[in-house]
């Protein structure tokens, strides 16, 4: 009986159950009917970060081969110095960012005394906010305080930032709010 | 391997049916295993012991393991013996084997040293000679070193600096790993096929090839059989069956779950992978 390289190391191998079904003198036909029985789904693993907060945890992100890289499962990542594997809440439901059928995909305006939240468009959203900033903030705008003080500010207009803001972007969101005089620039992570 | 041992595979077999085609014969062999009483085997002082685990090396090279090999041997006539009662095709070979092994006591030794060394001509050769296909040699041989090598582990325990061996392969005798477990925190934790250690892997990467490309690897996975996984790399083509102790709380031992888990073996190599 010869057994060539490639065999001896299949059995030798992490494959050892050929080794262990011939061992034992097993018969296959049950194992085998079992394995048919069986509906299979494959999927790949990619590490990423939780989008949520500034803490930057490690996330497993598990998604499907079939069904367009759909997101299957989100877990904390064991290796990842920064969590070791744990994660909040919210970032335990991180899956549900991409797999949601109540997530919002355009932008939404109420208008003022309604109760009603209506879809509307990027160009309207975008253009609408920059007027009514504009409006709010010439409407507001101190050029003096009480003192005779120069001071160039709006006190009416507040900004709240996103944790999900990384560090560039939050310079960027200052810059403007500062050069149009807001004094009240806040971050979501101190609230 | 106590008493405990029988009863973690009574529970596998009652929990999950697939598994007992494995473990019912494989239930005899473990009581056998359970009465040997291996002698614990004195340990060559190794001046260089410091420099070898911080380069990378086991403990002990495999033809190096300090085992008993004549409580092996023991055992594995019993193996012979027991096996040969049952209705298989191969009962003449376990025939001719035990006689060959009662005879000659150089039999056994020169099938340790081939199984301990991986000289497949030699396992080769000597499964011709009995007629028997040297895999079942190979894995009467294993499991008959098996106490031995329990001895032996227990023994250098604190020894492995489990901390700091982040290497695919096993720290103790350097052979490769058969199965893997998710730890309570999701770490992975690898099995060694030859002596039993187990030691904690990076999650993501195979431990074969050291392939981290996370677009080559992969797993699958039944889908009514959660916490089970089959890990693949398409670098190296191997993979490595996972079991998820966060989902199994009660996972009896990683060498029950690779024989009650054999179906996902057959499925891997059905996909190319060995």
């Amino acid at each position: 009986m010869n057994v060539n390289r490639r065999d001896f190391l299949k059995i030798t191998g992490a494959s050892a159950a050929g080794a262990a079904i011939l061992g034992l003198g097993l018969d296959l036909k049950p194992i085998k009917s079992h394995a048919q029985t069986l509906k299979i789904r494959h999927a790949k693993e990619t590490t990423s970060i939780c989008c949520y907060c500034a803490v930057g945890c490690g996330v497993i992100c598990s998604t499907g081969e079939t069904g367009a890289g759909k997101i299957i499962n989100i877990e904390g990542d064991p290796d990842h110095p920064v969590n070791e594997g744990a994660l909040c809440a919210k970032g335990a439901g991180l899956s549900q960012l991409a797999n949601n059928d109540s997530r919002i995909t355009a932008p939404m305006y109420r208008a003022p005394y309604t109760n009603q939240w209506k879809k509307v468009s990027w160009d309207w959203a975008l253009s609408t906010i920059a007027e009514r900033v504009k409006k709010s903030r010439d409407k507001s705008f101190e050029h003096k305080n009480g003192k005779g003080q120069v001071v160039n500010r709006t006190m009416g207009i507040a900004s709240v930032g996103s944790a999900a803001l990384d560090n560039e972007e939050c310079w960027l969101i200052q810059a403007l709010m500062r050069s149009l005089g807001l004094v009240y620039i806040e971050h979501q992570a101190r609230i | 391997m106590d008493a405990d041992y029988l009863q973690h595979i009574d529970r596998l077999i009652q929990q999950r049916p697939v598994a007992g085609t494995a473990l019912e014969p494989y239930r005899e062999l473990a009581r056998l295993m359970i009465q040997s009483e291996p002698e614990t085997m004195d340990i060559p002082e190794d001046e260089h012991l410091e420099i070898r685990r911080k380069e990378g090396f086991p403990l002990f090279s495999r033809e190096g393991l300090p085992l008993d090999l004549g409580a092996a041997s023991v055992l594995l006539n019993q193996f012979f013996k027991y096996l040969s009662k049952a209705d298989r095709e191969d009962r003449t070979g376990l025939l001719e084997a035990l006689k060959q092994s009662e005879k000659n006591s150089k039999w056994t030794d020169r099938l340790f040293a081939a199984i301990l060394k991986q000289d497949e001509k030699a396992l080769a050769t000597m499964a011709s000679q009995v007629g028997l296909d040297p895999r079942v040699l190979l894995f009467l041989g294993k499991t008959a070193l098996k106490p031995s090598l329990e001895s032996l582990r227990r023994l250098m325990e604190e020894s492995i600096d489990q901390k700091n061996w982040d290497h695919g392969y096993c720290p103790l005798c350097g052979s490769q790993p058969d199965m893997a477990c998710f730890t309570k925190t999701g770490k992975r934790q690898l099995h060694c096929e030859f002596c039993g250690e187990e030691w904690i892997f990076a999650r993501i990467g195979c431990p074969f090839c050291n392939n981290d490309s996370q677009e080559s690897l992969g797993y699958f996975e039944a889908e009514v059989e959660e916490g089970l996984r089959v890990y693949f790399c398409r670098s190296c083509q191997r993979y490595l069956k996972t079991i998820d102790r966060r989902v199994f709380e009660k996972v009896a031992s990683l060498e029950l779950e690779s024989l009650a888990t054999l179906h996902l073996d057959v499925i891997a190599n059905e996909k190319g992978f060995t």
